[in-house]
């Protein structure tokens, strides 16, 4: 037992030399006090200084590497090998930094993939939409890494328009009557399982702030609760348009997740290697998707370079531009108003009228196809081979 | 803040916001709304209500001052402090308002201690993304947060708060700087309980587990590579904290509500990065030791305000349990009643009248477990006192009952069976002398970085701490070995 014991120390004291001998070597003045009687044996901070320090003036990219950019070919941004920033400090066995360029975006790719598995196509832009009208949310999850990154993916996601609100990726929980606040938030809470989830979601507070704007994502069980403010909810719900590309992007995403070697199931494997190539182009797609969409609400401003001078006046006693509302909606709602009564008069031609008959023989006609001979023929006839085919299998 | 002009033909036209710069004027109008609310209808529990959101509110603006006082440069920089309130006259009028309000009302308020540290991190963080932003640096500050042995010793958390069952982490919001870099800790820098308040929000945890138990505590993930979290942080709240400002400027009568709050919103929010991984190990300082007994202690007195807890739930729901049961009919109490000469009862339903009555005068918990463990052991040996005929007052001793045990139920043990028997107890005596390791949570952050280089700093601190924990491993083992020689030579 005590030559075990000797022939362990002796391996582990070797090990330790060398250790000591390279700290040493990197730096003389520091070394391990711990081994001279001590009866600490945590890291010595001196060391630490000495990484950091290092790492403070080293760890950044080139403007070169920086200018990394993916194809904007979606082929080649699959099939074109990823170059790689490394680094290696050769400090006191500190391992070496390496990451693939670009560098994997945290909030833009692992917290948007977060958000858009959990509360889906259809729930993103919900979402996105009452953030562009200064509602607060509160991003709930059981994984800091998830909630934080979630949160800080919707601030890129407004993209072009900028949250110029509070911002706390964790709120803590003694701190839940803050959803309250008449300031709009976006915010953080962890929950530590689904009764922690229940309480909050049924907190008086949480309901109460709910009926002034407040929505909740659950990351938990993947759902997003809307706000129950009244006109806000409702109207969100009658002028929702769906995004069919949005929908298909998602289920692609959906069947990359799946995949186990997929990085966005694990996010410190995320942050070592990054999402691979074609997780990282759908969701470049996304977020374009997402921008574009979001874009349209102020297409009049983009129009021209000094379109936003149409919208406002000088004011000279503030020395300032101000912006009116009015001028920028009013001509919304007449084109609006016009493309209604366009559309009424439209409806009353004979032209429109032969369309909508167009289309009720086009019916008809289908619906004869469908009950005929051949229609019956055909369905025998798959209903065959499928159940001969499931058969055989 | 809201204009009514008169055009030519002199009706009034309806109010129109200036957007010169802001967003959210729907919030100054919130917040004006709810300041002419509380004038036309002065509610009590409206006003004890804003009356706490006003001294939160002026608490911000004072540590605000103090704060930007330290740092004059930055007051300079940030076009926040310029247009909010003022003149500097104003302000200090404030500040010394906020002084007193605190001293009265807000002493010992913790939400509201949280929550001026997270808005004291966010203005701090907020400022100093603004002004401190070099290029040559790819990161500004980096902190080590922990608790200390000192600390815990000092203040131990408090066991009433803090889960009900045996391996139940403890809370505590002692939280201490442990190591910071640059070590010289210029005036912008962010001190650590405002960044407490970012990386543990919920406080640190501490737990006890025995050191047998180590390898399913890393399974589970309570310590080792499994446990680590990590956080991002980014933080714009300019706007924020200039709501908060207008707010306390209406609700203390600095400025007229007509006052335009487009002034202030000449600012341009920036935003400031960063990431947090934190990490839960051994306590590995000297103290460790002392520190476990004083968690240890916080364990058991935790331990017994739950079984106090429980007893008292018992009691409670007693009465409804009694009178609902068919048990206790008057039949059912005569019956019992007969049994007890038998020695055949040692339920409650069959409890004798004098232990009825030692039960309901209120002798102390004390001494109703010691009925309890008393009942059990006449229970165990209750068939040879009826069989004897001895007297049923005197309870045998606890040795005497188990071998009386033994003796009625003498069951056949092969001796494999007592062999695994004995190496068990062994094993469980040998664990048990190992003793338990006090885990904690430590906090590595980095703040000030950008948003792009976030995974390449987590990957950076990521490797940082891999290093100090196999240097920690290798010491540790070094260590041990080392005194398990020395034992041996002595």
């Amino acid at each position: 037992m005590i030559e075990l014991l000797l022939c362990f120390f002796q391996i582990n004291v070797k090990a330790t030399k060398i250790k000591r001998q390279t700290l040493l070597a990197e730096n003389p003045n520091t070394g391990i006090e711990q081994l001279n009687g001590g009866t600490s044996y945590s890291f010595d901070p001196e060391n630490r200084s000495a990484v950091l320090s290092t790492l403070q003036s080293k760890l950044s990219l080139s403007l070169s590497q920086r200018r990394v950019a993916y194809p904007r070919n979606e082929v080649s941004h699959v099939q074109n090998p990823q170059r790689r920033f490394v680094m290696d400090l050769k400090v006191m066995g500190f391992n070496s930094v390496s990451l693939p360029l670009p560098l994997p975006e945290v909030s833009g790719q692992y917290g948007l993939a977060t958000l858009f598995l959990g509360i889906k196509d259809s729930g993103l832009v919900i979402l996105l939409k009452l953030l562009l009208l200064e509602r607060s949310v509160l991003v709930v999850g059981e994984k800091s890494e998830a909630v934080t990154a979630c949160a800080t993916a919707l601030l890129e996601l407004l993209d072009p328009y900028k949250w110029a609100s509070a911002f706390m990726p964790l709120l803590p929980r003694e701190m839940l009557d803050f959803v309250s606040s008449p300031v709009p938030f976006i915010a953080g809470m962890l929950v530590d399982g689904k009764q922690d989830l229940h309480s909050i979601i049924h907190d008086h507070a949480v309901k109460d702030a709910m009926l002034h704007g407040l929505s909740i994502v659950n990351l938990v069980s993947g759902k997003l609760i809307v706000t129950r403010e009244q006109g806000t909810s409702d109207m969100l719900r009658r002028s929702f348009q769906t995004i069919p590309e949005l929908a298909l992007y998602q289920k692609r995403l959906d069947s990359y997740y799946r995949d186990p070697s997929s990085n966005l199931r694990c996010f410190k494997s995320f942050f070592r290697h990054g999402a691979t190539l074609r997780e990282s182009l759908t969701l470049k797609k996304v977020k374009a998707l997402i921008k574009k969409h979001l874009s349209q609400f102020t297409m009049g401003l983009n129009d021209k370079p000094d379109a936003w001078q149409q919208y406002g006046e000088f004011n000279k006693h503030t020395g300032a531009f101000d912006f009116s509302p009015d001028k920028f909606i009013q001509p919304l709602k007449d084109r609006m108003i016009f493309q209604i009564q366009f559309q009424e008069m439209m409806t009353h031609t004979q032209l429109f009228v032969g369309y909508v008959e167009e289309l009720q023989k086009a019916h008809e006609k289908r619906s004869n196809l469908l009950s005929g001979h051949a229609a019956q023929f055909i369905a025998r006839w798959v209903e065959l081979h499928w159940t001969n085919y499931m058969r055989s299998k | 803040m809201s204009h009514k002009k008169n055009n030519s033909d002199g009706a009034k036209q309806p109010p129109r916001m200036t957007y010169s710069l802001g967003q959210g004027n729907r919030h100054h109008q919130k917040l004006l709304k709810m300041m002419d609310n509380s004038c036309a209808e002065p509610n009590q529990a409206d006003n004890d209500k804003k009356d706490n959101l006003r001294m939160t509110m002026m608490r911000v603006v004072k540590q605000h001052e103090r704060w930007s006082k330290s740092s004059t440069d930055l007051s300079t920089s940030s076009s926040t402090r310029n247009t909010n309130l003022g003149t500097g006259k104003r302000r200090e009028s404030q500040a010394s308002i906020g002084a007193d309000t605190i001293g009265s009302n807000m002493l010992g308020d913790e939400n509201l201690d949280a929550f001026l540290r997270l808005q004291l991190m966010h203005l701090s963080v907020s400022t100093k993304g603004q002004s401190e932003l070099t290029k040559d640096r790819a990161f500004q500050q980096f902190s080590l947060l922990s608790v200390r042995a000192s600390s815990l010793l000092n203040e131990p958390p408090d066991y009433s708060r803090n889960g009900s069952r045996f391996l139940d982490p403890f809370v505590t919001k002692r939280i201490d700087l442990i190591d910071q870099f640059p070590k010289d800790s210029s005036e912008s820098d962010i001190d650590g309980e405002a960044l407490a308040a970012f990386c543990f929000p919920n406080g640190l945890r501490i737990r006890i587990v025995p050191r047998c138990a180590a390898d399913g505590a890393r399974r589970k993930g309570w310590l080792g590579e499994q446990g680590d979290m990590y956080q991002l942080q980014g933080v714009s709240t300019i706007a924020f904290f200039l709501y908060v400002c207008c707010a306390i400027a209406i609700f203390t009568n600095f400025l007229p509500s007509s006052t335009p709050l487009s002034k202030f919103t000449d600012v341009a929010g920036s935003l400031s990065h960063g990431i947090a991984i934190t990490v839960r190990e051994e306590l590995t300082d000297s103290d460790a030791s002392k520190i476990s007994s004083v968690i240890e202690l916080q364990r058991e007195r935790r331990k017994a305000a739950v079984m106090i807890a429980r007893w008292y739930r018992i009691q409670f729901n007693r009465p409804k349990r009694v009178f609902s049961s068919r048990a206790f009919s008057s039949r059912s109490i005569k019956r019992s009643n007969s049994t007890t000469g038998r020695g055949l009862s040692f339920n409650r339903k069959s409890i004798t009248e004098d232990q009825k009555v030692s039960r309901n005068s209120g002798i102390g918990i004390r001494a109703a477990v010691d009925k309890m463990y008393r009942s059990r052991f006449k229970s165990s040996s209750m068939g040879d006192l009826a069989f004897d005929g001895s007297d049923t007052s005197e309870h045998p001793s606890e040795v005497d009952s188990i071998d009386d045990d033994d003796d009625e139920y003498d069951v056949p043990v092969s001796a494999q069976a007592r062999r695994m028997g004995i190496a068990a107890y062994q094993a469980m005596v040998d664990s048990d002398k190992e003793g338990d390791i006090c885990i904690v949570e430590r906090s590595y952050i980095i703040i000030g970085t950008r948003l792009v280089d976030q995974s390449l700093f987590f990957c950076a601190l990521q490797n940082l701490i891999d290093m100090e924990r196999k240097v920690s491993v290798l010491t540790f083992k070094c260590y041990s070995v080392c005194r398990s020689l020395f034992r041996l030579n002595d």
